[in-house]
């Protein structure tokens, strides 16, 4: 489980970079001069017409690549831009612009922080190079990064290695949608798509009841007031449920990313590490705010490792825009951070806490808001582990974390956390048909899904 | 990096690089193993040329090829005087290629993939430069190299001449371009 640097150079689309190459002598070019001389210096000591001849072809290869190198101050210009993708796949082009004389390019390139590659191009035909990277993972990320030098007449002649250019994007997660979903056990506001425990206009029918003084005389129902009334003055009225709306806090939990091969745990290298933590994270509380949002619930976010990356919560398209936005650019911080006071929960909000549960820090804030009344959802966002290329020891390991996990989801459930499982893998019930138990009615579903979730 | 990985990019297929980048080290192995046999022949020098053409490119920046260049163009200090035959003119050959190979292989990271066309240049050069110098070895020995009685077909006296003429050629061949170049503007 290894948080990733902090990306110190810019990432976009396009990437220019104009550069003034710096040209240093190979060393085997002046050691070139060197033995041509020498061979020559034996030649003429020695009286050897041999020797001689066998300068000769040295002296004239160290002197052409000499002669024949780039001249300085002319600019080289290169271009990396990322294409289109197909959901997959993107394309990118590098584009090098080289200087007279250059005759090949050492490009050095790695696609999502991977190992890299080194190809050696000829410099005539150094014009749009074009490849493809996996998008295996949603959020910033850098996909492709190159690195390059100048090469001159027999490599005689180098240029120094250039800045490396850095092309990234930031992949929005895909999202699911959903049939229904949880709300919270007290729900706030006049207006809204849930029925509230409030008698009130709007909702279906909830009961029937005496008469009182603000009923409206349409409300009575006479069949009833025949039935049930003693005496003239009874009348009863049918009442109506109200409509009211949802909060909802979206607790991103996202200092830790690891992925579904456990061998990568340590390395953590985005190419190898098949689906993340992260991504089931930013898919899952992307599928949640979207389905909140447009059920015209009201849904705040809370990024657990930056204290910039909250949203109050609201409703609406453009709110949930910059949640969308703000769940996209989610990324574990090298810095942790540790919170003082857990994050403000709005009154009878429902707080979705997105973790990978590997340590205490989340337990404890979903701890601390069930005790203050609010309904709390544990989303899992592990994703299955796979054990390709594990050894015993990383096995063993792997059991011990596991075995902790247990022990603080067994804690959220004795504490009344409901617990989702947001991975499809290994599971008897579809996530639709989990999140439509947990949105029943709170005691009948609380059992429920501790059996079996 | 093992063996099994040793495939050209995929993810860059417009590159065209297909020639990894450690050919030039291999190439630089047999020609210089062979280039000592044949300039050795079968001595005890030879282990000396064997180990140098194998332990040259496994670190370039030490500068071994070179090493090997001067140890084989030694080699031709066995004989007493020099001689026309193909063992010279393949030795004088091979020291070139030895040459463009050890530069780029201390340029190309070896574990790169090149271009085919990236060895285009360094070939034409090398044909270029090798076309005329046989050509001048031939007629040069043929002139200048005693015959097993001792007779030299040219005298001093007329080589110094021929000599004369050949710096003069030579001169003017290196002269001529910047010559005829405009004069640099003052800034």
């Amino acid at each position: 489980m290894i948080d990733p640097a902090p990306q110190s150079a810019p990432r976009s689309s396009r990437v220019t970079a104009t550069a003034l190459p710096s040209w240093t002598r190979s060393p085997g070019l002046i050691a070139g001069g060197v033995i041509a001389v020498a061979i020559a210096g034996a030649a003429v000591l020695l009286a050897r017409i041999d020797l001689a001849l066998l300068a000769l072809p040295l002296i004239i290869a160290v002197t052409l690549s000499w002669e024949r190198r780039p001249p300085q101050g002319q600019s080289a210009t290169v271009t990396l831009a990322l294409g289109e993708s197909d959901g997959s796949e993107m394309d990118f082009t590098v584009r090098i612009d080289v200087p007279a004389g250059v005759e090949a390019i050492a490009l050095r390139y790695s696609l999502l922080a991977y190992e890299s590659r080194e190809i050696v191009i000829a410099g005539p035909l150094a014009g749009d190079l074009s490849g493809r990277v996996p998008l295996l993972h949603s959020g910033p990320q850098e996909l492709v990064r190159i690195e390059y030098r100048f090469l001159g007449p027999d490599a005689g002649v180098t240029s120094l290695p250039q800045e490396p250019l850095i092309a990234g994007r930031i992949i929005a997660p895909q999202r699911a949608a959903f049939g229904s979903l949880p709300v919270p056990r007290r729900l706030q506001g006049l207006t809204g798509s849930h029925e509230s425990a409030r008698a009130g206009d709007g909702g279906d029918f909830r009961d029937v009841h005496p008469f009182t003084a603000g009923d409206r005389l349409r409300r009575i129902d006479w069949k009833a007031t025949a039935r049930r009334g003693q005496n003239a003055a009874d009348l009863y009225v049918r009442r109506t449920a109200a409509l009211a709306d949802a909060t909802v806090l979206i607790v991103l939990d996202s200092r830790d990313d690891v992925g579904e091969q456990v061998a990568e745990w340590y390395r953590n290298a985005a190419a190898k590490k098949g689906i993340s933590s992260l991504d089931v994270a930013r898919e899952a509380a992307s599928s949640i705010a979207a389905g909140y949002i447009n059920a015209g619930d009201r849904v705040g976010f809370q990024d657990l490792s930056s204290r910039s990356r909250m949203i109050a919560h609201g409703g609406g398209r453009r709110h949930l825009w910059h949640l969308l936005r703000a769940i996209e650019i989610t990324q574990p911080s090298a810095v942790a951070f540790r919170h003082q006071r857990p994050p403000i929960v709005p009154p009878g909000a429902l707080v979705y806490l997105l973790s990978s549960l590997l340590d205490d820090q989340g337990v404890q804030l979903a701890l601390r808001w069930r005790a203050n009344g609010h309904r709390v959802i544990a989303v899992d966002v592990l994703p299955p582990a796979r054990f390709a290329r594990t050894t015993r020891y990383e096995r063993a390991a792997h059991r011990v974390v596991m075995m902790e996990r247990d022990d603080r989801i067994g804690l959220l459930r004795r504490r009344g956390i409901e617990f989702l499982r947001w991975s499809e893998d290994d599971t008897r019930l579809s996530r639709e048909a989990r999140l439509q138990l947990l949105s029943r009615p709170a005691r009948a579903a609380a059992g429920w899904i501790g059996a079996r979730g | 990096m093992n063996l099994s990985s040793l495939t050209p990019p995929s993810d860059m297929p417009s590159a065209g690089a297909r020639i990894p980048g450690y050919a030039v080290s291999v190439v630089f192995v047999v020609a210089g193993v062979l280039l000592t046999l044949v300039d050795y022949q079968i001595t005890g020098w030879v282990v000396f040329g064997i180990v140098l053409s194998l332990a040259a490119p496994w670190s370039p920046q030490y500068l071994g090829g070179w090493i090997l260049i001067l140890f084989l163009a030694a080699g031709e200090l066995a004989h007493h005087h020099a001689v026309l035959n193909w063992r010279f003119l393949v030795v004088l050959a091979g020291l070139h290629l030895l040459y463009v190979l050890a530069v780029l292989a201390l340029g190309l990271p070896w574990r790169s993939w090149v271009q085919p066309a990236v060895f285009l240049a360094p070939l034409r050069r090398f044909v270029a430069i090798q076309v005329p110098t046989q050509l001048l070895a031939v007629v040069a020995l043929l002139l200048l190299a005693p015959s097993k009685d001792g007779h030299r077909p040219v005298t001093v006296g007329e080589f110094a001449v021929i000599g004369a003429l050949a710096i003069v050629g030579l001169a003017l061949l290196l002269l001529t371009p910047r010559l005829t170049d405009p004069p640099a503007s003052a800034s």
